[in-house]
């Protein structure tokens, strides 16, 4: 699992026990301490400031309300990561359900212009780093909720293909290949800026 | 002189090649492959790049503030002994979801209703548009399912003692998809959708096949499952129908965008 050893593990541990020991306060300190890596981790998993922060409250709700599932020999980071990589994943599915991740590709996978220009086409031209950071967030919309999570916990967040199937609950091969189809679905899609990000 | 693939490339990107020296060397010599490889790595590094939105330096006192009042008691219960792999408890409600999607969808088209025509549309193409979501997952979970079997390693050859494979989960997982598979292929049969009734009736055997074994088998045993997989190229019937089911979701939205502009 993740591997972000620091001291910090150890006063994590204490916060812990003295929560599940009736001090409520104790809880404070890991919220403080792990909220803004969760947002990171959250953002990176919606692209939606809004839903990331969202995420990040449900993250410590359900880590408290659970606490006494957390196993002390574990690391408190590795278990909150966990819970908002999951709850992120399942927000994911539901936008998705809902028809919030509506379709923007092509069937060849690549982006078109009017997919740069939605959804309020804009009669001045974008400039280049807004266009392409737009560009980048359609992509990774063209993934599968499975696929993001296993993209994002690779690409951004550096866990290796073993954490990954820990947190998804996969077979490694199943893993592997949501990371592979996730890269490969990028590419088709960036494939048309690719020239203009040299 | 054979080129790299994406997923030997990708593997190198991440570190996670097998050889990666050897692929090093191959780049070294191959204009084709290490401009490709440049591209991805270009393509990822952009990625990487992309910015995350700032939070403010009292972010986590804020959070804090929010949820507190949210707090009460958290629960002192011991962890499960065997907890239910969170795929496989995905997959439990995709079945229950299942029948209630088949149940709303048959419910809504045969039901008798008085002709409302744009809004009867609206929520006809709504039920078939959850429908066609569902359906995509399940084939999703099917195909990894069926993945993790066919990439299983039976190749027994180097063990002196026989060597069991454990397979519960994707057992258990295929008895769970059986239900669906079944709930599903019944509703496209009654709407007409003859591919995914065809690429579902083709899945049941296999999934009745695996869902039927024992949790733990022997690697001739795995290879039979296996070759029953590769002869009736289901992996590659489910990726093609998915693929089609996901065009007709984004078809379908882009018709309901249509109609609400």
């Amino acid at each position: 699992m993740v591997r972000m050893v620091d001291r910090a593990e150890d006063s994590d541990a204490a916060h812990v026990a003295q929560t599940l020991a009736g001090n409520q306060e104790a809880f404070r300190p890991l919220v403080e301490r792990y909220s803004r890596r969760l947002f990171h981790l959250a953002y990176r998993m919606t692209g939606n400031e809004n839903d990331a922060e969202d995420l990040v409250q449900e993250t410590f709700l359900k880590a408290y309300h659970n606490l006494g599932k957390f196993e002390a020999r574990s690391n408190f980071w590795t278990w909150l990561y966990r819970i908002c990589a999951n709850s992120s994943l399942d927000q994911l599915r539901k936008r998705r359900a809902q028809g919030e991740l509506q379709e923007l590709d092509n069937p060849d996978g690549s982006l078109s212009a009017d997919n740069l220009t939605n959804p309020s086409p804009s009669p001045e031209r974008l400039l280049l780093s807004a266009e392409v950071k737009q560009e980048m967030e359609i992509a990774i919309r063209l993934l599968t909720p499975v696929e993001r999570t296993a993209f994002v916990l690779r690409h951004h967040e550096g866990l290796s293909i073993e954490e990954i199937s820990e947190v998804l609950g996969l077979r490694i091969p199943a893993t592997k290949n949501s990371v592979f189809r996730g890269v490969q679905k990028l590419r088709r899609a960036l494939a048309p800026l690719a020239g203009q990000t040299r | 002189m054979k080129h790299l693939d994406d997923e030997q490339l990708i593997a190198l990107y991440y570190g996670d090649a097998r050889r990666p020296d050897a692929l090093r060397d191959h780049l070294r010599a191959c204009s084709g492959c290490r401009e490709n490889f440049s591209s991805l790595q270009q393509t990822l590094g952009a990625l990487k790049n992309a910015p995350v939105p700032e939070r403010a330096p009292d972010y986590g006192s804020q959070v804090w503030y929010a949820i507190a009042s949210r707090l009460d008691t958290p629960e002192k219960q011991p962890a499960r002994r065997h907890p239910v792999p969170w795929g496989l408890r995905r997959i439990a409600w995709a079945g229950a979801l299942a029948a209630i999607i088949v149940a709303a969808f048959l419910a809504g088209r045969y039901w008798p209703r008085r002709p409302v025509p744009t809004t009867a549309t609206n929520s006809s193409q709504t039920r078939q548009g959850v429908l066609l979501v569902a359906v995509s997952d399940h084939l999703d979970h099917a195909q990894m399912v069926l993945m993790e079997l066919a990439n299983g390693d039976s190749d027994g050859s180097s063990q002196k003692a026989p060597r069991k494979i454990d397979i519960a989960m994707e057992q258990e997982r295929a008895q769970q998809l059986l239900v669906s598979n079944r709930l599903y292929e019944q509703t496209a049969r009654a709407t007409g959708d003859a591919e995914i009734e065809n690429i579902l009736s083709a899945l049941e055997p296999v999934l009745l096949e695996i869902a039927h074994s024992p949790g733990e088998i022997s690697s001739p045993q795995l290879q039979q499952i296996q070759d029953r997989i590769r002869n009736a190229g289901i992996l590659f019937k489910v990726r093609v129908v998915s693929s089609d089911v996901r065009d007709k979701e984004r078809s379908l939205a882009r018709q309901k965008n249509n109609g609400q502009t």
